[in-house]
């Protein structure tokens, strides 16, 4: 049996959930925003234990795999349901750092994306090229970095999620905010995007034509993104899953740039991919991958 | 700029890191010189009010050059003998203090994104692995210690705890038995941290573990200091 964990109307998690019900895959789900009556029972030895659901009880030796897209326990009035739910999300959140089985992704397998230029250097140790960096709090090094790499973007350090802008004149006049708080810039790279999504050992790749210069937020700016399934070369893949199975991570969303001639350059790993947006547009079968991986590998450890 | 010499061991800690503090202490009364030539405590909030000049290049290679808060020393990667990240606070600038929490949030977790990178970047010259989210490395929920404990035939508790096992590179301090020490070992090496502190019950069953050791027990100062030195000079040596 395969568990799944996560907001119950995150498409992600919904759109795998249907696919282990069509594949008739035994499953529970425990739903974050449906914990009434949801206890999470662990053991000290933090594998042991039971799920109890309304007319359920579901023992943890039984499940074999997850899927897990934890999100922060919903806000509530109800102090006592607060402290008990943030309480079960922690136990949840232990279980699946440690549980003995396939677990997409674990915790603590996710925190390479914590930090972009961090992630950066791992992501150049698996084989690929990542934009050129520069995080400070001196103006004048970032004028220098333009001057010398041409036009740059600016984004957050972290994993907290942001909008990637171009460092235009607007921008630039802004440059002194720099010394409150150091600021991560990259060299622009041009090329196609392309999101390669891989589970386990398998690759499904997107390609998106978007005038914008962050393709997620492209319909906000009045833009638009046309997202087509594409093929990597064999060599390429691989790469992929390399680079996946490098962080620890057995689904994983590669955010690429592909330059005319074929180069690769790599902007980030995300360990919880909204995987279904592509999905989506494109019919690749991710979440049937998905359900796949977890219901037919043995488990790991 | 005034020119500085080469901090062989710079420890990052908390104010109240009383622990950070002796151990400092201890690096420079064994290196027989001036403690401001030999180990170098910086606070976090120095840090975090640094000059940052942080760069990846496209081949992943590092580069970074900082200059703690008051501005007078910096360390440059080819200054750094070994760092110890102990500081588990977040942190904040003076900037961000009278903003909201949210902005304050943000850049904390900004501020520990940026010291994961530059860690990273020393290699080796770390004594934990940092995590992307965490520079002081492997923030694991007890329960996963004890999981991972358990899963290596070790006992488990969620008793008070009663005694603390260190490592510190290849010496453990405060073993009862062989298998509390190679269990030790074990888990330091599965978190990659050369110091590590593994915390039992009364009855020696594992309660929980983690990278920043309290330094409390006897001797944990001293084998701190020991790890630090022996790690300071193979970074020079390299």
């Amino acid at each position: 049996m395969i568990c799944f964990h996560g907001y119950g109307d995150d498409p992600a998690l919904a759109r795998a959930v249907a696919a282990a019900e069509r594949a008739g895959v035994h499953h529970v789900v425990v739903d974050q925003q449906q914990l009434t009556g949801v206890e999470f029972e662990l053991a000290d030895d933090g594998t042991h234990g039971q799920v109890r659901l309304p007319g359920r009880r579901v023992a943890l030796t039984d499940l074999t795999g997850c899927y897990a897209r934890p999100l922060a326990p919903l806000p509530s009035p109800d102090a006592a349901t607060a402290a008990r739910e943030a309480e079960l999300a922690g136990r949840m959140v232990a279980w699946l750092d440690a549980a003995p089985i396939t677990v997409l992704n674990r915790p603590r397998a996710m925190h390479s994306n914590g930090s972009k230029p961090y992630q950066a250097q791992l992501i150049a140790a698996a084989g690929f090229a990542v934009p050129r960096t520069l995080v400070t709090t001196d103006p004048d090094a970032v004028r220098a970095f333009v001057a010398e790499v041409g036009p740059v973007v600016f984004k957050s350090v972290s994993g907290v999620r942001s909008v990637v802008r171009v460092l235009d004149e607007a921008a630039a006049e802004r440059l002194e905010q720099v010394r409150h708080l150091p600021t991560q810039f990259q060299a622009r790279v041009p090329g196609v995007d392309v999101r390669v999504h891989v589970v386990g050992e398998r690759c499904f790749a997107t390609r998106i034509e978007s005038p914008a210069v962050d393709y997620r937020y492209a319909e906000r700016d009045g833009l638009t993104a046309e997202l087509t399934a594409c093929e990597l070369s064999d060599e390429l893949a691989e790469r992929c899953v390399r680079l996946a199975a490098a962080l620890g991570l057995v689904l994983a969303g590669i955010d690429l740039k592909l330059a005319p001639e074929g180069h690769a350059t790599c902007f980030e790993v995300n360990p919880m991919p909204g995987y279904s947006f592509f999905e989506a547009h494109t019919g690749q079968p991710i979440s049937e991958a998905i359900v796949q991986h977890l219901a037919d590998v043995p488990a790991l450890v | 700029m005034p020119t500085t010499r080469r901090p062989l061991v710079t420890i990052v800690a908390d104010a109240d890191d009383t622990g950070a503090r002796a151990t400092a202490q201890a690096v420079a009364l064994a290196a027989g010189c001036g403690t401001r030539h030999t180990v170098w405590l910086v606070p976090t909030d120095a840090l975090a009010r640094g000059r940052w000049h942080h760069t990846v290049d496209p081949d992943g290679t590092p580069r970074t050059h900082v200059e703690p808060w008051p501005h007078r020393r910096s360390l440059a990667d080819d200054q750094v003998g070994v760092v110890w990240f102990r500081s588990r606070c977040p942190a904040v600038t003076p900037s961000h203090g009278a903003g909201t929490a949210a902005d304050r949030a943000y850049a904390a977790t900004e501020l520990a994104a940026l010291f994961s990178s530059w860690l990273l970047g020393l290699g080796d010259r770390v004594v934990t692995r940092p995590e992307g989210t965490s520079p002081a490395g492997a923030a694991w929920d007890a329960t996963v210690w004890r999981a991972l404990a358990a899963a290596r035939g070790a006992a488990v508790s969620t008793d008070p705890a009663s005694r603390r096992v260190l490592v510190a590179g290849d010496r453990v301090v405060g073993a009862a038995t062989d298998a509390e020490a190679t269990l030790a070992r074990d888990l330091a090496e599965q978190a990659a941290s050369r110091c590590f502190e593994l915390t039992l019950d009364a009855h020696g069953r594992v309660v929980d573990a983690g990278v920043t050791p309290a330094l409390t027990g006897p001797g944990h100062v001293a084998a701190a200091a020991g790890l630090l030195l022996r790690l300071a000079a193979r970074g020079v040596a390299a």
